[in-house]
């Protein structure tokens, strides 16, 4: 039965014109594949900030200037909370992965031969996953014995979290302008997402672009407790991943309209 | 330029507004435009707490690099002004002439900063040396950075202009193109007497 379904399929996406042909069951299989992928986006922001905020408390971040006794004592101080934040957020960056799938799937649909910015986009993802994960695998270092070894060490430990939250926007540049010119640069038969989006990924990926001045001062608007080295890059980020979020939503349940027709026909 | 352009349709008596390029080019620059504002609204703040230091480190700039840099900026965008226009006209020769007349003044105003930031970094003045060079540094360096990315769009509307057929897809583009370029000139309209003038 279901050799007959992919069969049915093989032969629906070889014509641009696709998917009315294909089954009913398996399209709707599809619609909701793609949503859930797609609400792993808005719930990864969720139980980030859940995370990185309430139990953490890690906004705004610690100023670079801080002794290292300084740091140390707030590792100490809030122990439990900053290891149950630290948790919360291990898992919800893993979540980035789905999310970055459904939106790749997509942007394949358009580039069908050469999925030149579809393979950008889930090299990027993969990149960004392991980022984020290893910064909150510091921060967990950093909050396992805090009482037992010397504060430089705690603090070194939370730097290198904020380096790895922060100074690696380049692969994330990367995905935004992977997804900006797909958008932008869609020429197929397909939908893909109104062109503003486009617009809209190649601006946040230049607002990601000053985190990286983090290295070169500890003080003011570029470091990393600043507007610029910190508060402008995250905005840029989780605004990007909500409005995608919410128009590829749309998106997807703009495919099922048709879909739904047939079915009844 | 930047104003909607008002042309007369064909057949009808009615006005037809056209926006250059499209909307969504409108998202990039006003988000970019947001992103400048909140750069010069965290100077504006720093430089309240340290008025004094800010005005006495302004005057070692050297203004005339300042002013040199605004005309070439300023003739580039009337170089893009002039190109479109021509292209829109049909006229691809001039429009291609224009528009290498606006790389030539974008070059100019690289090859100035460079010299600028050379003499600075001559006298020992860092982005590190105080509050006031960290910003100009970090804000001139963040708009020579746009200004690069615009002479490479330049460089695209110039091949675009180049083609035998000039599409309105092509036609498209240079308006998009043109209005970024306007975009990085008008932020320097604006970085340039917060940098060198306020007092």
């Amino acid at each position: 039965m279901s050799a007959v379904i992919s069969k049915k399929l093989d032969g629906a996406s070889e014509h641009s014109g696709c998917c009315a042909a294909a089954a009913p069951e398996y399209q709707e299989s599809m619609r909701r594949r793609q949503l859930l992928c797609n609400w792993s986006g808005p719930f990864f922001v969720v139980f980030f900030f859940i995370g990185l905020v309430l139990f953490m408390g890690f906004v705004p971040p610690q100023s670079p200037l801080a002794s290292s006794q300084q740091i140390a004592d707030i590792y100490l101080a809030d122990l439990t909370s900053i290891r149950i934040g630290i948790v919360l957020c291990s898992y919800s960056v893993a979540l980035m992965a789905t999310w970055g799938a459904a939106l790749a799937a997509r942007t394949l649909r358009t580039e069908r031969e050469f999925p030149v910015y579809t393979y950008t986009q889930i090299a990027c993802v993969g990149v960004g996953v392991m980022v984020a994960v290893f910064c909150f695998l510091t921060w967990a270092v950093a909050a396992f014995r805090p009482d037992d070894v010397h504060p430089d060490i705690t603090r070194m430990l939370n730097d290198v979290g904020w380096f790895l939250f922060l100074f690696d926007v380049a692969p994330f540049m990367v995905w935004m302008v992977a997804v900006g010119l797909a958008i932008l640069g869609n020429r197929s038969s397909h939908r893909l997402m109104p062109r503003w989006v486009g617009y809209f990924s190649l601006w946040c990926a230049v607002g990601e672009a000053p985190a990286v001045l983090i290295l070169f001062f500890k003080d003011g608007a570029f470091a990393f407790n600043g507007l610029v080295g910190f508060w402008l890059p995250l905005v840029a980020f989780f605004l990007w991943i909500m409005v995608l979020s919410v128009v590829l939503h749309q998106e997807i349940q703009r495919d099922a309209v048709p879909q739904a027709m047939a079915g009844r026909d | 330029m930047l104003a909607r352009m008002n042309r007369p349709s064909p057949g009808s008596g009615r006005i037809e507004l056209h926006l250059p390029g499209e909307v969504g080019i409108w998202v990039f620059v006003l988000g970019d435009m947001a992103i400048f504002a909140l750069f010069f609204a965290a100077y504006m703040v720093d430089r309240s707490v340290a008025v004094e230091l800010y005005n006495a480190s302004q005057q070692a700039l050297n203004r005339t690099f300042g002013v040199i840099n605004t005309l070439l900026l300023l003739t580039s965008s009337l170089f893009v002004v002039s190109g479109v226009s021509a292209l829109r006209a049909g006229r691809a020769r001039v429009a291609q002439r224009l528009l290498l007349g606006a790389m030539l003044c974008g070059l100019g105003f690289a090859v100035a900063k460079v010299v600028e930031y050379g003499e600075k970094l001559g006298q020992d003045i860092t982005p590190y040396t105080n509050g006031f060079y960290m910003y100009y540094f970090m804000l001139t360096g963040i708009h020579f950075l746009h200004l690069t990315i615009g002479m490479g769009v330049l460089v695209l509307m110039f091949r675009a202009a180049r083609q035998r057929q000039v599409t309105d897809e092509g036609l498209a583009f240079v308006e998009c193109g043109a209005t970024y370029w306007h975009m990085v000139d008008l932020l320097w309209i604006v970085l340039f007497p917060l940098l060198y003038f306020v007092r």
